[in-house]
């Protein structure tokens, strides 16, 4: 039993152990060159994930967050090339209806008694509606083929050289690393230390665990599942953002079918569906994970049908293992 | 002198339903008080209230003279209110001392947890209390008893003045109970005041001052224990219509001849669980399991309904051994179970009575692939008549029925699938003293139309009302069979103790 | 534009007669352009990779991969592999990055959009790996964009649907929604070209059917209810054209109407045949592929590095409007 309870050992296993098959069957995947690509190719997904496994912690889910991406991004789109606001503007207010979109699910979730499931399918196609909407790219002729040029939201689809800065270009290669990952790594640490060190955290794990024993303990239960979806809105439009940095452009098309990878990830990273257990290091781990296996399976060239097959045997797979903790516990 | 607790005029309507009508409930300090009353009496609405989880329609509730707003369940805890549910109320996934002071945990100057002062204090509040836990054990771990005793330290952790216990001894074992109603002593004498709701009637005849006595939302008696006994208060609570059948039933028991053997259980072992049991069950008759909780009864159970698998040992269906593998085997071969926790493993608490009545049997009311829902609306129609099951409507949803009408859809559910045996798992745990009685009269309907009952319970009450024969399991060995009116009470504990199951 | 004078002078050449070859030496027009400082040529026997983002799975995208693998099949030394971009930005993206690692050599793209991918266009640049764009261009320069006469194909097919409507009469466009130059440019070329040929031919409506056939039936039938003496339809692609096709043939007003499609798709040339839509304007998508393929060849071949190219390469594809006159001329292995 005591194996199980190290926490995410099965996870940082599973990844090391896939990580070492690619690196010596495919070829180019140990460069530098892969390593940026599967930090800049999934660190968003990861800070989605984060999000994704707030909302299973609470034993909901949110299916509107890869709307809620590309409302983030056209947003912040509006804002630079509609608007011309400084770009610390337009990504605070980008950041504050991603935030309002999430919180709106709560308040569905919570005032309407709706299923998360349901709430957040409806809202999944309202955002996207909203996208089409306010598309700058729509409304005007000329923007379609303009490229954000805001040095702010370039920065965040920039890269880091660590050589540079560490004066050790002569000595060794590392590779660049994207600032979206040190954005994935604050925005961990913040989540992280809210779960497990905030009355916030311990709150949110009471109510996962026994919305029951929440309630009777007296904890203000609303506030807390709409808070939890308002950050898991906030996590999306992170994404959202630093997708607008990198594409220098926001597509209505945006994030479309984020929800299902973001909640694989959360799954795979040891989020319990039945609510209370999770956290950050998983759902972290499970976005990189995935980003390894399919930029391993792209190398070896095999077909991107059956990787999506793969992505999917990959949830049932780590759905059964948590089942079968679950029943050794019961036992 | 001020009450310590102090609810007047109150009443509770639902939807123009009456739950509670003009009731007043009065305490004083270190007192114990039962509360009794059978199913729909108010009880369950009276506790909500009290904790804060319904507001009342019209009423004061006060502690020591301090009035509370009512509805709000952080102001009735923070102004020393606690109940203990029947049902858990901790946090599986939690630690016992973060369990301890949910919604008040401590925090360090920067608003952080401050986790070692939590478990600093989680430490002496353990010690205080002499219980055998560590801050650090998670609840999910932790068998029901010391779950029942981490959620007293966490009413003590709250400095509750008024600790509500509902069915506190529901999953407990005898000497378990003893525990508890030491702990409920050593309370008394700090102050604490306790309200004891409880369907045992020596229990509370063991550890209650006084009694309040509720019947459709009102109060009908209310008075020192000392001063009346047991059949009176059972008539006070079943109004004029009730009488305690047990000793009617005593007389009963014998008549019945023993039938065919219909299972026979020959050396069962599950490694680490039970070994070597050996019983038979005969046609026509009610065999009971009793024992400590946590003694394996449950265990062997499974693997006779193919919940799980023996690793030794076969068993025997009218002399033909069978390896039943799955439950749907076991119900093909026809043997029903009515489970322990009836609401995580019997019921589809979100479904009505009628889709709940035909769920184990759905073949039989599928005729050329269309499902008779007329005949299912018959048949549970009848069922519910049978087992006297309120409210008497087939679309109400099982998860808000009580738990001994709970109980009763799930017998129901059981017997229309007409099997040859019924094995029942704790069958009464939580039930009133009305509903027991209906479920009592169906098992021994059922046993004397020739069904084989086998039953495990821990209420040793139970055991010698409705037993034939009584088997003992003690750490997963069985005794031998005995006639468990032949004993006395104090011998039937004794052995269940595992004073002398030795020899068997 | 001046890349629009070769396709002008060349776009009535009979399609059969478009050789393999013609794109080797359309491409040598501009290859001419890159610097010589040309990437070190691979070690004999290495293979050289080529590859190919579509947008998603369809006919047009298959039918490009289709003509790509016909040509590189014959070479060695090139492997060839189509990825699919799954209608979306980031997967497009994300393909291009691995592309990149893999030192790819020759990438072809239909981006998902212009601007979202053009970082990935340079980053590829930058490592020396050419991109050549498929119908749907991207804002960086890059080696090569080759696309259907859009414009000059509607402009086309205005003129000869207002001859087959006799000069006169109203029109509805069924079109695609806003967001995408191609809506734009065939929008705008058959608007001119009416304009230009045939003045009095009025357009009295202009909405969207998204592509679809059954949405172009249901948006033609209201037009129909609005305006019944509309007598030509053009449909921004085949399958909204055949949806009024549908709508006209149940009103039984079928042999009333001028109806035009555009692309050429299999489904519509049989339609033509069977005396039912009047014409469309036809590209041997094939034919891109290979022109794609061919171009390809020479970048890997040549050893020319990306990082050089100064102006990208431009070409349209030769198109015919095609109508129940000339249909017999595309044989069976030119409909797609």
């Amino acid at each position: 039993m005591a194996f199980f309870k190290i926490p995410n050992l099965v996870i940082i296993l599973l990844t090391t152990v896939i990580f070492t098959i690619f690196a010596f069957t495919a070829d180019r995947f140990l460069t530098l060159a892969n390593i940026e690509n599967i930090l800049t190719g999934y660190s968003f997904l990861a800070i989605i994930a984060i999000g994704q496994s707030l909302t299973i912690m609470a034993r909901g889910i949110d299916l509107s967050v890869g709307s809620t991406v590309a409302l983030a991004a056209m947003v912040l789109f509006d804002a630079t090339m509609i608007f011309e606001l400084p770009g610390v503007f337009a990504i605070l207010i980008a950041l504050v209806a991603a935030t309002a979109a999430g919180a709106l699910n709560g308040l569905l979730i919570v005032y309407l008694r709706l299923q998360p499931f349901v709430a957040t399918l409806a809202t999944l196609a309202a955002y996207r509606g909203i996208v089409y909407a306010i598309s700058g790219r729509q409304l005007y002729p000329e923007l379609p083929t303009k490229a954000v040029t805001d040095p702010w939201i370039r920065w965040l689809g920039d890269f880091f050289d660590v050589e540079r800065a560490l004066g050790l270009g002569d000595f060794i290669s590392l590779p660049w690393i994207p600032i979206s990952f040190f954005i994935l790594l604050i925005y961990a640490i913040a989540i992280g230390l809210l779960l497990g060190r905030t009355r916030w955290g311990l709150n949110l794990r009471t109510y996962g665990g026994s919305p029951e024993a929440a309630h009777l303990a007296g904890l203000k239960v609303n506030r807390l599942v709409i808070s939890v979806y308002a950050l898991c809105g906030f996590s999306a439009g992170l994404a959202g953002i630093i997708l607008v940095g990198r594409f220098t452009t926001a597509t209505e098309a945006l994030g479309s079918g984020m929800e299902l990878t973001a909640i694989t990830a959360a799954v795979i990273g040891g989020t319990r569906l039945q609510g209370g257990i999770g956290g950050v290091t998983g759902p972290v781990l499970g976005a990189f994970l995935l980003g390894i296996i399919l930029i391993g399976l792209t190398l070896l060239e095999i077909s991107q049908f059956y990787q999506q097959i793969l992505t999917g045997g990959i949830l049932i797979a780590a759905i059964g293992y948590d089942r079968l903790i679950e029943k050794r516990k019961a036992v | 002198m001020v009450d310590a607790l102090a609810a007047l005029n109150i009443s509770k309507s639902f939807d123009g339903f009456i739950a509670l009508n003009n009731l007043d409930f009065t305490l004083q300090s270190g007192e114990v008080r039962a509360l009794v009353g059978s199913n729909g009496a108010g009880k369950t609405t009276l506790i909500k209230i009290l904790t804060g989880a319904h507001a009342p329609s019209t009423g004061t509730i006060s502690i020591n003279g301090k009035q509370l707003p009512g509805g709000d369940p952080a102001a009735h805890i923070s102004g020393g209110i606690s109940c203990i549910y029947q049902h858990t109320s901790l946090a599986p996934n939690l630690t016992v001392a973060e369990n301890l002071f949910l919604g008040n945990h401590p925090t360090n100057r920067f608003g952080l947890l401050d986790k070692k002062e939590m478990k600093r204090r989680a430490q002496q509040l353990i010690k205080d209390n002499e219980t055998d836990v560590s801050p650090n054990d998670l609840v999910a771990d932790l068998p029901t008893v010391k779950q029942k005793e981490v959620e007293i330290l966490k009413a003590l952790a709250a400095n509750s003045s008024v600790i509500l216990m509902d069915e506190p001894t529901a999953w407990l074992s005898f000497p378990e109970v003893q525990r508890l109603h030491d702990t409920i002593r050593r309370l008394k004498k700090t102050g604490v005041t306790i309200v004891y709701i409880s369907h045992m009637m020596d229990e509370i005849f063991r550890v209650c001052d006084n009694a309040t006595v509720l019947r459709d939302g009102k109060l009908v008696w209310q008075g020192s224990v000392a001063e009346t006994d047991r059949s009176s208060m059972v008539q006070h609570m079943l109004g004029d219509g009730g009488q305690d059948t047990s000793n009617e039933r005593n007389e009963r028991r014998n008549e019945v001849e023993k039938g065919q053997k219909t299972l026979r259980v020959s050396n069962l072992s599950r490694e680490n669980l039970f070994s070597e049991a050996n019983f038979s069950l005969y046609q026509g008759e009610i065999l009971c399991i009793t024992g400590l909780i946590g003694s394996k009864r449950s265990e062997l159970l499974q693997c006779l309904f193919g919940v799980a698998q023996p690793d030794k040992g076969q068993i025997f269906l009218h002399g033909i051994p069978q390896k039943i593998d799955t439950p749907r085997l076991a119900i093909q071969l026809g043997i029903g179970l009515v489970p322990e926790d009836r609401r995580m493993q019997g019921l589809f608490l979100s479904h009505s009575i009628e889709e709940n009545h035909v769920a184990a049997s759905l073949g039989d009311f599928v005729n050329r692939g269309l499902f008779n829902r007329k005949r299912v609306r018959t048949r549970a129609q009848d069922t519910i008549r049978q087992l006297n099951i309120k409210p008497d409507d087939v679309k109400k949803t099982v998860g808000n029925l009580s738990g001994g009408n709970q109980q009763k859809v799930l017998l129901g559910k059981w017997l229309e699938t007409a099997p040859d045996i019924l094995i029942l798992d704790e069958p009464t745990v939580g039930v009133d003293v009305g509903a027991k009685n209906d479920i009592y009269q169906v098992l021994q309907a059922f046993k004397e139309e020739g069904g084989a009952v086998l039953i495990v319970s821990s209420d040793v009450e139970e055991v010698q009302n409705i037993a034939d024969r009584v088997l003992v399991m003690a750490n997963g060995k069985l005794s031998a069979s005995f006639d468990a009116q032949a004993l006395s009470h104090e011998e039937l504990v004794a052995k269940i103790s595992g004073e002398s199951v030795n020899e068997a | 534009m001046s890349d629009t004078n070769i396709t002008k002078s060349s776009r009535r050449a009979l399609l059969k007669s478009t050789a393999l070859g013609v794109g080797a030496i359309t491409t040598g027009a501009f290859s001419a352009t890159f610097s010589k400082t040309a990437r070190a040529a691979s070690a004999d026997g290495e293979k050289m990779g080529v590859a190919f983002i579509q947008y998603v799975a369809h006919t047009v995208p298959a039918a490009w991969s289709k003509g790509i693998e016909e040509v590189l099949g014959s070479q060695p030394n090139i492997e060839y592999q189509l990825l699919d971009g799954q209608a979306k930005a980031e997967v497009q993206v994300s393909l291009m990055d691995t592309l990149i690692n893999k030192g790819t050599r020759v990438i072809f793209l239909q981006p998902v959009d212009s601007v979202a991918l053009a970082p990935s266009i340079a980053r590829a640049k930058r490592e020396g790996i050419a991109v050549i764009t498929l119908n749907i261009d991207a804002t960086e320069p890059h080696a090569a964009h080759i696309e259907m006469s859009h414009y000059y194909g509607a402009k086309d097919i205005a003129k000869v649907m207002g001859e087959k409507m006799g000069g006169k009469g109203k029109v509805a466009i069924l079109n695609a929604p806003p967001g995408i130059i191609i809506r734009d440019q065939r929008e705008q070329g058959f608007i001119d070209g009416l304009k230009e040929y045939h003045p009095d031919i009025e357009i009295v409506a202009n909405q969207v059917a998204d592509w679809s056939r059954k949405k172009a039936q249901d948006v033609f039938t209201t037009i129909m209810a609005s305006n019944p003496d509309v007598t030509g339809v053009y449909g921004i692609n085949d399958s909204m054209a055949l949806g009024a096709v549908d709508v006209a043939k149940q009103k039984g007003t079928l042999d009333k109407m001028t109806i035009f499609g555009n692309d050429g798709e299999k489904d519509a040339l049989a339609s033509i045949e069977a005396g039912e839509l009047t014409g469309t304007q036809y590209t041997d998508v094939y034919q891109q592929g290979r022109y794609a393929a061919s171009v390809a060849t020479v970048l890997v071949t040549g050893a020319v590095s990306a990082r050089d190219f100064e102006k990208q390469g431009h070409l349209l594809m030769p198109y015919i409007i095609v109508t129940a006159d000339n249909v017999s001329s595309i044989t069976p292995e030119q409909r797609w």
